[in-house]
């Protein structure tokens, strides 16, 4: 099966420090993998995310998305690609706080010019059923508890119905209960959709549910 | 300024704004003095301008409030972060009016220097002083935690 | 235009003390450039006016403004006298107005009447709407006497009917016959002060010729000489007529030639415009400088909204053609209240029944308004330019991923 991320990296380097991450780093990943990204703070994971999402394209090296090279691609497109192929389940902080929940998980939409399409206004609410949110649609973010706010994320995350999931740290602030809940809506989009599924995290028992580990160590 | 909410550049920032709403102030007033003689042109022009010091002024003084709005928005995390460790509500209230009023008063005074180069009356810009303070005032009621 | 409307409703409304203060500050760089703007383009039309007049040969008369007049002790005998000189010796352009007088009219404007001799009328002719230009060869207290009215005056006086009133420096009841009608928003700057205009609206032209000023009183005659324009002359010979005008009316008066005239307006015209352009550009850098922080303390406060929107989609090159709207939007609604002040202050000149002051135009507003309406959108588009790219710059150094959780 062809890669869906094909990525190689020679070196991220940054315009105020003098130091440089992921040194030589390739990675592959096939559709629908489940992987897991650890290591210490400071190694390069949510640079590598970042890399990954299209929102960083500063760096030395070669990156095909879907068997296109990244580098080639306009701003305009990468912003496509964001809304369209890729989701990103970020932490529960990640919400517009003036607008209302249902806003949030639509915002997608607006950029995809989906927001009439029936087939997604189902989706909506077949996902806000799933996650149990639909009594918190009109509230705002801050009127919310962590894990609703996180549901709320992962809701935006998946309303487009991406071909990869990224997930930096998706459960970082949440308790046990909501933590499992996260992981598998997660898993359950990679088993229904065979979405690929990639998280940073440094809780190794989310990473250990994963089906593939990459440990990012610090440049000596 | 360990205790203050504000930084450098809060300070600085607060500092020309109100430097630039007295000088203006000034410069109008200033303007009024001088005897233009035969230059009517230029005269006609100063006086459309100068027939509307007031509401230019009260304008001008709109970017202070500006200053307290996003100041205290920005400086909501830190304020719980205060809370957090031993400070209490009033008490950064409290200083969030001391440090602004001494802000308003350092520029008032420095403005005084430009009072005497143009030879005008000190209390020019007393007016303004009070508008100032009563922004003060009301956005002490905003002082806000996250 | 989704997007935009859900940019300004939920994204830049949601802080409206940041779009006011923008709104402030864009109103007082827009009110202030058009004030410039205007005043450069009323100087420029005066400066037209007066190069027409000042040409080679025209020496133009000016009371010395330093020199002690006694206007008492002028008679009428003696002012006859200069004009007996003057008829006999010069070519002269004549021109007095400030002269008015109650006529029923439909708005109730006083009306000015301006005295105009043949030469005068040639150098600077107005453009009429109706009726013929006017003539100078009638008899006094025998013809009617042709004259042309201002264009508020036309549906009371048309082309063809007659006015019966006491000439206000003749003192004498003449027959006025409307000739001709002049163009909405017929004007003539002044002398020294070219900026300002007077509108002849509501004013009556009355044509002059050597019997008519035989016939006036002191005031004309006095008030003729205070801008009297000499045709086909030098100086020496306008030191004849200073000579004259000293020695039977004991006033100085200063001649100016071509050269002296030109270099005076130069000088002052140029100088003016100068300073006023300074100032306002200075002071437009400032409001400008203000501007530009108002956003950049918005961008701080919404750097969040703008990342998250730019996370799921939203490309730059989208965010700022959101801007450039939201700002061309803002600058549309200060154009409207700077349309509003303007027309509201010409109107004005209606309530107050100031006939010099009323003017027609396209919703209140005078083609000099709209010129200056147009350069100052010119100059917004500029001001638009420089706070969005700043802005876009701001947010551009911001990556996204730091943005989304500030």
């Amino acid at each position: 099966m062809n890669s869906i991320i094909k990525l190689e990296i020679q070196k991220k380097t940054f315009k105020k420090k003098d130091f440089s991450i992921l040194n030589d780093f390739d990675l592959e990943v096939k559709p629908g993998e489940r992987l897991s990204i650890i290591g210490e703070s400071g190694v390069g994971k949510t640079s590598l995310l970042n890399i990954l999402g299209l929102l960083d394209t500063d760096y030395q090296g070669n990156y095909k998305l879907f068997d296109s090279p990244v580098n080639d691609l306009s701003r305009n497109k990468l912003a496509e690609w964001r809304n369209q192929k890729i989701g990103f389940v970020l932490q529960e902080s990640s919400l517009i706080n003036s607008l209302t929940i249902e806003d949030n998980i639509k915002l997608p939409l607006m950029y995809g010019n989906v927001e009439k399409d029936l087939t997604v206004q189902e989706r909506f609410k077949r996902i806000t059923n799933k996650i149990g949110i639909e009594s918190i649609l009109e509230k705002k973010p801050l009127d919310c508890s962590g894990g609703q706010r996180s549901r709320a994320v992962f809701a935006r995350a998946v309303i487009m119905n991406p071909q990869i999931i990224l997930s930096d740290e998706p459960t970082a602030s949440l308790d046990l209960e909501n933590k499992n809940k996260i992981i598998n809506l997660l898993f359950d989009m990679n088993k229904e959709f065979n979405t690929t599924i990639i998280t940073v995290t440094h809780d190794l028992d989310v990473a250990n549910r994963h089906e593939r580990i990459i440990t990012l160590e610090r440049n000596e | 300024m360990k205790y203050s909410l504000f930084r450098f550049i809060d300070v600085i920032e607060a500092f020309a704004i109100y430097l630039m709403c007295f000088s203006t102030n000034l410069i109008f007033t200033y303007v009024k003095t001088l005897d233009l003689g035969d230059s009517y042109i230029l005269r006609t022009f100063l006086e459309s301008i100068i027939e509307y010091q007031l509401l230019i002024n009260i304008f001008l003084t709109f970017v202070m409030i500006v200053f307290h709005y996003q100041f205290l928005n920005r400086k909501k995390t830190e304020i719980s972060c205060r809370i957090l460790v031993g400070d209490t509500m009033v008490n950064v209230v409290i200083r969030y009016i001391l440090n602004s009023l001494a802000i308003l008063v350092f520029s008032f005074l420095l403005s005084l220097l430009l009072n005497f180069y143009l030879e005008l009356n000190i209390t020019s810009n007393l007016y303004l002083v009070f508008i100032f303070i009563i922004y003060i005032l009301i956005s002490a009621g905003k002082v806000e935690k996250e | 235009m989704r997007i935009l409307r859900f940019f300004i409703l939920k994204i830049f409304l949601k802080r409206p003390l940041l779009v006011l203060g923008m709104i402030t500050l864009l109103l007082l760089a827009n009110y202030l450039s058009f004030t410039t703007v205007r005043s450069v383009i009323s100087t420029f039309q005066g400066y037209e006016e007066m190069e027409k007049l000042n040409q080679e040969g025209t020496i133009i008369a000016n009371l010395d403004p330093d020199s002690e007049a006694d206007f008492n002790r002028i008679k009428i005998e003696d002012t006859q006298k200069v004009y007996e000189y003057l008829n006999n010796n010069y070519t002269y352009a004549l021109r007095v107005d400030g002269f008015v007088t109650l006529l029923p009219n439909e708005h109730q404007m006083e009306v000015p009447f301006n005295y105009i001799d043949e030469e005068a009328y040639k150098i600077n002719q107005l453009e009429l709407s109706q009726g013929d230009h006017l003539n100078f060869n009638y008899k006094f207290n025998k013809d009617d006497i042709p004259v042309l009215i201002g264009a508020g005056l036309a549906k009371t006086y048309p082309v063809g009917s007659n006015i019966e009133i006491t000439d206000p420096v003749t003192q004498q009841l003449v027959n006025l016959k409307v000739q001709g009608v002049l163009k909405k928003n017929a004007q003539s700057s002044n002398f020294y002060a070219p900026n300002s205009k007077n509108y002849h609206n509501f004013s009556i032209f009355l044509p002059i010729n050597e019997e008519f000023i035989q016939n006036a009183g002191l005031d004309l005659h006095v008030n003729g000489l205070m801008d009297l324009i000499l045709l086909d002359s030098t100086k020496e010979e306008a030191m004849n007529l200073r000579e004259n005008i000293k020695e039977n009316l004991g006033l100085e008066f200063n001649f100016f030639n071509q050269q002296e005239n030109f270099e005076f307006f130069e000088d002052y015209y140029l100088n003016s415009l100068i300073i006023i352009c300074t100032i306002t550009l200075i002071l437009t850098i400032i409001i400008v400088g203000l501007a530009i922080w108002n956003n950049l303390v918005s961008v701080r406060l919404m750097i969040r909204d703008f990342t998250i929107n730019l996370l799921v989609g939203l490309s730059y090159s989208k965010l700022r053609a959101i801007f450039y709207s939201y700002f061309g939007m803002l600058f549309s609604i200060i154009l409207v209240i700077v349309s509003v002040i303007t027309a509201y202050n010409r109107y004005s000149s209606w309530l107050r029944n100031d006939s010099t002051f009323a003017t027609y135009g396209i919703l209140g507003l005078i083609s000099m308004d709209w010129m200056a309406l147009l350069i100052v959108l010119f100059i917004d588009v500029i001001i638009a330019f420089v706070i969005v790219e700043l802005t876009i710059k701001k947010i551009k150094s911001i990556p996204i991923s730091v943005g989304v959780l500030q």
